[in-house]
């Protein structure tokens, strides 16, 4: 199809690139830096007027910031579309700011380049708001990020322009990105002003700078129901990340960032930009000079390069990496990164570390013998209760009155009543020396289990056994860090071996048995492997072979052979790739497992140091309560000991 | 200008008569800020004593924080730039941290309940905070009394407190700012009988004086100068008035040099 621009020249189109609601996007064979935007609908006079004076306001600075459009298209003197530049390798904005997309398509990008984004964001809208066009539709589908971070704002023709005393409205707009005085408006009829747009551009920088959150999205009081629409949010002005929002029970979704992670004049802008009325929010240039400052005061983290963050504060990815969150993982990219895994935190470095740690003295050892401080006497029995000691007496008078009723009086009844009566007072109130026993015994044991608690606890701070085994903790992950290089280097060329393995099985398997072309294997012969499966070079093995009784044993040889010849034809590209994803996931796991070594190691004085005061201020409180354990057994003991198996038989029939 | 100071925590006698751990944690360090000064970093928590891993919780607590607050403070130019929500961010982080320890072992955050007292000095400034109980006494000059720099906040209830895991920590923590010290005393609740007058709200001069100065005139290694603080912790004199955990920390603002 032909059509004519404003210039006169002809375009043909030849390509389609894209289709939206409203028209078609094509390239074209003559200008190969311009795009043609066909509507699929008659285009009404307002919408022509609209891009006559768009492409009569078009100049290379618009069009460094968006899509604008260039020349009018007419086919048969009717306009049908415009020109715009071509653009490539852009991604939407928001491809950018989500962390999975983003590890995949800017593998490298960190923290500052979203940073530095947003301020190439300010930016567009600056040069537009001077111009007085209002973006009105403001959205991360509708601006484009570059790979070198500069970003452009697309769909221009549904901006609200300015033309000739007449005002060319926008008719969309999408409720996360509409400021709360528009939220349920019809868009037609209001004219948008540069606020508006300010407050999505404040929506879109905070989700660059807080890895794709949205300010308006998080976790609501339980009482409300816990969640609620983005719209409805902005409408009720629920910031989740201030103070204000805290004060009204919002809570950020967890794994957010909070403002202490950017500079306070941002926090100051975001409050401004999302609580405060129409007029008071920040204007581009405010912004871009806010962005500007905390790019200036970013630094990287020394346990992974990826992670760059506000200075003044500890880095915040460690913290989300420590609670499963990897926002910048370097599990993007594939090449590049390698070496910087070495060089962040090299074997010097861990050297350097470690006579830190070295340097760190141990507490004293103390003996850890507790030793018996005096001899323990066993404490009384007391056999004879009150009770008892009335039968005794009882008994005894009844024993005498027997012995005198037989001896002197010749009462023979008399005596056998009173012996009897000796006999059951005895029986019945015999000394019993089981219970005590038992109930000495059972202390005893008592105290000789909480006795070995407190010993061990003190042997455990006498001898500084703490200190020394989180030193052999900190030493493990020295040697891990000191031959993590090998082993990475082990295990990618196993991935390698791997690699090569299937590519052979691959090619082996392109050769069919059915094609062998040896006169010896006959067709019975492959049927016979065939009903079993045996179909390809790669099924053959002598293994495999042996199973089959029925086969000619020369056969097997001759099979054998085959597999063999075609293994040696087998030329590898020895440039072969990997597969991305396997290496992907191997760099990330030692990246993790480094972060964490270093991290150890890191912190390896401080909390030995801290051990070494442990043991210090417990010391004392621990060998007073284990030789308070240590005569309380003793005594114990000494009370079990006291009770003598003659008294302890003759007393539990 | 530089600080020197003693730091330890000792065990409480009804703690070693109910076989329960001490349950008292202090931490201190040195950093310097970007203009060179040195500042003392100094923590105290205290578990609570009905709290089943409150002795994890109040070592965390110090470690957490004073490894924070070190990091923080060493990028800082002074003190002043430390607003108020950063340093309630450093609490609010505290919790955190010991949330994902009870999630990781399951347990309510609430058993590592303990309160968080901290004091951060330079030669001009100083930055008191504190959940909970537990006090921060300094002295500005050499001949100014010692004055109550935080006082010990009790919730309700007698024997109540709050804790850095309360849902409502933000609300109960208490920030006071000061124009420098020259002494700072910080310690637990289990001294508050003896280094302070309840009834006139203000804190007790004799305790204090021979703290600092036997600091003050120490030319000893910190190791063996802390077991002569623990030794005093453990004193007679001490445990007759009171049978708690007891922590303590003692920094003096030197002239000159180290």
């Amino acid at each position: 199809m032909k059509f004519r621009d404003s210039s006169g020249a002809t375009l043909t189109i030849a390509k389609k690139l894209g289709e939206g609601g409203e028209g078609v996007v094509f390239t074209t064979n003559e200008k190969k830096d311009v795009v043609a935007k066909i509507y699929s609908h008659p285009l009404s006079k307002i919408q022509i007027a609209k891009l006559e004076e768009m492409v009569h306001a078009a100049d290379d600075t618009l069009g460094s910031v968006a899509a604008w459009p260039t020349s009018m298209l007419y086919k048969d003197a009717r306009a049908v579309g415009f020109t715009m530049p071509m653009l490539t390798s852009q991604h939407p904005l928001h491809d950018l700011f989500g962390p999975k997309r983003r590890q995949a398509l800017f593998p490298n990008a960190h923290w500052s380049f979203l940073v530095h984004t947003g301020i190439n964001l300010s930016r567009a809208f600056e040069v537009l708001h001077d111009r007085n066009i209002v973006v009105g539709d403001v959205n991360s589908n509708n601006v484009v990020v570059y790979p070198d971070s500069t970003a452009r704002l697309i769909d221009c023709d549904s901006f609200q322009i300015q033309g000739k005393g007449k005002l060319f409205r926008c008719n969309v707009g999408v409720a996360e990105y509409q400021p709360p005085e528009l939220q349920g408006r019809d868009f037609s009829r209001i004219e948008r002003l540069p606020q508006h747009d300010l407050f999505g551009l404040a929506v879109m920088i905070f989700q660059l700078l807080f890895v794709g959150k949205h300010p308006f999205a998080g976790v609501l009081p339980a009482e409300t129901g816990g969640a609620a629409p983005i719209g409805a949010n902005v409408a009720a002005r629920r910031f989740f990340y201030g103070q204000e929002g805290r004060r009204q029970g919002l809570r950020p979704p967890p794994g957010s960032l909070t403002l202490t992670a950017i500079t306070p004049q941002l926090s100051t802008l975001f409050r401004n930009a999302f609580l405060g009325d129409t007029s008071s929010r920040p204007s581009a240039a405010a912004w871009r000079g806010a962005l500007a400052d905390l790019k200036s005061k970013t630094v990287v983290c020394r346990a992974n390069p990826l992670h760059h963050y506000l200075r003044n504060a500890a880095c915040p990815w460690c913290a989300l990496e420590r609670g499963g969150l990897y926002y910048f993982s370097g599990l993007g990219s594939v090449s590049g990164i390698d070496e910087s895994i070495w060089q962040s935190f090299s074997n010097a470095d861990v050297e350097r570390t470690w006579s830190e740690i070295d340097a760190v003295k141990p507490p004293p050892a103390l003996d850890p013998v507790i030793a018996p401080a005096r001899r323990c006497r066993p404490a009384r029995l007391s056999l004879w209760s009150k009770r008892r000691k009335g039968a005794y007496v009882a008994g005894a008078v009844a024993t005498v009155a027997a012995v005198a009723a037989l001896a002197h009086f010749n009462m023979p009844a008399i005596a056998v009543y009173a012996a009897l009566a000796a006999l059951v007072l005895g029986v019945v109130f015999r000394p019993d020396a089981r219970a005590v026993a038992t109930q000495r015994w059972q202390r005893h044991s008592n105290a000789r289990r909480a006795f070995r608690a407190a010993e061990q606890s003190w042997a455990r701070a006498a001898k500084a056994t703490p200190f020394f085994e989180e030193r052999e903790r900190l030493a493990r992950a020295r040697r891990a860090l000191l031959d993590q290089r090998s082993r990475y280097e082990s295990e990618l060329a196993g991935l390698r071996a791997n690699r090569e393995r299937k590519e052979r099985d691959a090619i082996l398997r392109r050769h069919r048995i059915a094609a062998c072309n040896i006169p010896e294997i006959t067709w019975q012969i492959q049927e016979m492997l065939r009903n079993a499966g045996v179909e390809t070079a790669a099924d053959l093995s002598f293994e495999r072979l042996e199973g089959f009784p029925g086969l000619w044993r020369p056969a097997k040889y001759y099979l054998l052979a085959w597999r063999m010849t075609i293994e040696r034809r087998i030329r590898l590209n020895p440039r072969m790739g990997l597969d991305a994803e396997l290496v992907r996931e191997l760099r990330a796991a030692h990246l993790r497992e480094r972060a964490q070594n270093q991290k150890l190691l890191l912190g390896g004085a401080a909390s030995l140091r801290r051990i070494a005061t442990e043991i210090q201020c417990q010391r004392a409180g621990l060998k007073q309560h284990a030789q308070a354990c240590a005569e309380a057994l003793w005594q114990a003991e000494a009370d079990a000991d006291g009770i003598s198996p003659l008294l302890y038989w003759t007393t539990s029939f | 200008m530089s600080w020197r100071y003693v730091d330890g925590f000792a065990v409480g006698t009804s703690h070693i008569d109910r076989c329960m751990p001490c349950q008292d944690r202090c931490a201190s360090t040195l950093s310097r800020s970007r203009d060179g000064s040195e500042i003392l970093i100094s923590v105290i928590s205290d578990g609570a004593g009905s709290a089943t891993h409150s002795e994890r919780g109040a070592q965390e607590v110090c470690s957490a924080l004073i490894e924070r607050v070190a990091a923080e403070v060493g990028a800082c130019e002074n003190l002043e730039e430390i607003s108020e929500e950063r340093v309630v961010s450093w609490f609010l982080d505290v919790r955190e941290t010991l949330r994902a320890i009870a999630a990781q072992s399951q347990v309510d955050v609430r058993e590592y309940a303990a309160t968080a007292l901290l004091a951060v000095v330079s030669e001009r400034q100083a930055l008191c905070a504190q959940i909970g109980d537990g006090a921060i006494v300094l002295r500005r000059s050499p001949d100014a009394p010692f004055e109550i720099a935080v006082w010990p906040e009790s919730g309700e209830y007698v024997n109540q407190t709050f804790f850095i895991t309360d849902e409502t920590a933000a609300e109960h923590l208490t920030i006071r700012r000061y124009d420098g010290a020259y002494d700072l005393i910080a310690f637990s609740d289990g001294l508050q009988n003896l280094a302070l007058e309840r009834a006139t709200r203000s804190a007790f001069g004799p305790f204090f004086e021979p703290l600092v100065n036997t600091v003050r005139a120490n030319g000893r290694a910190p190791r063996e100068f802390r077991d002569e603080l623990i030794a005093y912790l453990n004193s007679e004199a001490i445990n007759c008035r009171t049978d708690d955990d007891k922590a303590l920390i003692i920094g003096c603002r030197m002239a000159g040099a180290p």
